[in-house]
């Protein structure tokens, strides 16, 4: 087992994974037709998604530590909702504008990523996600504590989109178009020079990769996430506080990330699901639940480093080998084979 | 003389930042792991403190239990957490980390609660130079951290076992092959990193109270502290922490409180871009 699924590195992220997401999001939403709260909890966990693949693609894809992705998440929701509330931008215009200053933020941290690596790395993302969250908490214009309430909810046009589904429709279209670009990127030509970067600085430099420009594009890109996904957030919430988004969440969405397995765009969607299922389905205050993932991460460190993804994919392998040996045993039956032992 | 006042609270403040980041040195030069529990560890000490003294142990003998207890956590806690996430490299193992630092911090509430209280200082009152206040916890704070700074400086560079260390750290192989055992030396590591920050718990508890969720800030303050000074030396791990206790005491004064916890993470930003290998540690450097 290993952390990062480098023997499929080129082969990963099938579109077909894609559609496979769809058609969850598609079945969650005929199951929880006409049930509020299911939808609800959906429509989070798939905006949620979206800010824990931009993760994905940074700490999965190309090895850059990132923990402050809660702090990318809240610069894009305040960023919108001041624009929709204050100076009544369309909802559209807001997630643009959310994205963007987000990602002004990303080119930051991706200047900083330069010089930094591994532990480095991780503490100063973190530090990053605090100082977002000890601004906000801050009084003044942006609400202190308290944050920005009446945020309107989607809206294309004049179709305003209030109702359960309209809002979980929404939220997995989102997600879905997400989850797309990523498995288009990670398949791409960008996204190969991304995990030569994470297997091998120098050989990738070696082979021509500009480490330097892909280093901090991947993190506004991840940053443009994040920003997306707080946009739609604060949309779908209608009210956002600097509390939604602490440090410790920061450390919720990398778990996602990890939990679902450190690079599989797939992966990173079931992470979601479970992290958010965990804190809903734990009874108690939302102490027993983080215990449940602190002992989860523990083990799964342990034992299944690649994550959801790493043990499906341990899975389909057993099964590949049986079916492979079965053909052999059919087709060519005991033949001889020439190993280099027998040539010397 | 106000400034005086302010400087020493802000040493004390430093003195309990510095056992959280000597702690973080430890880890660090022995394993290569940056352990994100650190903090939690401090609060764990400070509330087994309490317990101790609730059951009216004597706050002195307290103190020596709980460095035991705190050295025979740390060595579950090494085996729990990192002995088998280490073995596929550093970012399992720190990834562990972050799960054991949920698990501390909010396992520790579930146990005492998420209700802080105080711990009593282990030697009341003080004394005045002046209109210069000193607490006789202060004197106590500064020589035990001196104490376990020159403990550790001479344990790391001047013993058989502590070079083993270090050792290890920078060529596990070379290292088991003159006979260092890796897991063994990892294991006392991360128990003499726990007992640090339970010190450090324990000491810093009649300022900020037991228990509650201030682990993740004692963590981060920490490391800013270390990475300040310059996380390869022990002594420039303490003079960054203590620098650190100074800043927020003295800046205290001239900016809103809400304000100071940015400004730190601000400070720890500009110093990793600056100069990563800290104030008092190498010039040039790369970092793994």
């Amino acid at each position: 087992m290993e952390l990062f699924p480098r023997s499929e590195t080129t082969r990963s992220g099938s579109i077909g994974s894609g559609l496979f997401i769809v058609a969850l999001f598609v079945v969650f939403g005929i199951y929880a037709h006409g049930n509020g709260y299911l939808l609800s909890v959906g429509a989070i966990i798939a905006v949620t998604s979206i800010a824990s693949l931009g993760l994905s693609l940074v700490v999965g894809r190309a090895g850059q530590l990132s923990f402050g992705q809660a702090g990318f998440m809240a610069v894009g929701a305040y960023s919108s909702a001041w624009v929709t509330l204050d100076w009544h931008f369309t909802f559209l215009l807001g997630v643009l504008i959310g994205a963007v200053t987000a990602g002004v933020l990303g080119l930051i941290v991706g200047l900083i990523a330069l010089r930094l690596r591994g532990n480095y790395l991780a503490l100063a993302t973190l530090a990053t996600g605090a100082i977002v969250f000890g601004l906000l908490s801050v009084p003044g214009p942006l609400g202190g504590s308290n944050g920005l309430s009446n945020i309107p909810s989607f809206s294309i046009g004049s179709w305003q989109v209030s109702s359960f589904m309209g809002q979980y429709v929404f939220s997995c279209g989102a997600a879905a178009l997400a989850c797309f670009f990523s498995l288009w990127l990670v398949r791409s030509r960008y996204g190969l020079e991304l995990t030569a970067l994470r297997d091998d600085e120098v050989g990738a430099a070696s082979l021509g990769i500009k480490i330097v420009s892909r280093k901090v594009e991947i993190f506004v890109l991840c940053a443009i996430f994040g920003g997306i996904a707080g946009a739609l957030d604060g949309a779908l919430q209608g009210t956002i506080a600097p509390s939604l988004f602490t440090v410790s969440f920061s450390i919720q969405l990398f778990l996602m990330m990890v939990l679902g397995g450190m690079g599989s765009i797939p992966g990173t969607i079931f992470g979601t699901a479970l992290i958010l299922g965990i804190l809903q389905v734990v009874p108690g205050t939302g102490d027993n639940a983080l215990v449940v993932m602190g002992v989860l991460v523990i083990v799964a460190m342990a034992l299944f480093p690649g994550g959801l993804a790493g043990v499906m994919r341990q899975g389909r392998g057993f099964f590949t080998l049986r079916l492979s040996k079965l053909r052999s045993r059919s087709t060519s039956g005991p033949g001889v084979t020439l190993t280099n032992e027998d040539v010397q | 003389m106000e400034y005086v006042n302010l400087a020493i609270d802000g040493i004390v403040l430093g003195c309990a930042y510095a056992f959280v980041a000597l702690g973080f040195h430890l880890i660090y030069r022995t394993s290569g792991v940056l352990d994100f529990a650190q903090g939690d560890k401090a609060v764990i000490g400070g509330l087994i403190a309490l317990d101790l003294v609730n059951s009216h142990v004597p706050l002195l003998l307290t103190l020596l239990l709980v460095i035991v207890i705190g050295f025979g956590l740390g060595i579950v806690y090494e085996v729990v957490v990192i002995r088998y996430t280490r073995r596929l490299g550093i970012v399992p193992a720190i990834i562990a980390t972050v799960g054991a630092s949920l698990l501390l911090e909010n396992g520790q509430q579930m146990i005492w609660g998420s209700n802080s209280s105080p711990l009593p200082s282990l030697t009341s009152g003080g004394f005045h130079i002046g209109s210069i206040n000193v607490l006789w916890q202060n004197i106590w704070t500064v020589g035990i951290l001196a104490l376990a700074v020159l403990g550790l400086m001479w344990f790391l560079n001047h013993t058989r076992f502590g070079k083993g260390m270090v050792a290890s750290a920078s060529d596990p192989v070379a290292a088991s092959t003159l006979g260092i055992n890796p897991s063994l030396v990892r294991s006392v590591a991360f128990g003499l990193a726990f007992s640090l920050a339970v010190v450090g718990g324990v000491l810093v508890a009649p300022i900020t109270l037991v228990g509650g969720a201030i682990g993740a800030t004692f963590t981060l303050k920490g490391f800013t502290g270390a990475i300040l000074g310059g996380l390869e030396s022990a002594v420039g791990v303490v003079v960054g922490a203590i620098l650190l206790g100074l800043i927020e005491s003295i800046g205290g004064k001239f900016i809103p409180n809400s304000y100071l916890n940015p400004l730190d993470y601000t400070i720890l930003l500009v110093v990793l871009l600056i100069k990563p290998s800290g104030l008092m540690g190498p010039r040039r450097q790369r970092l793994a």
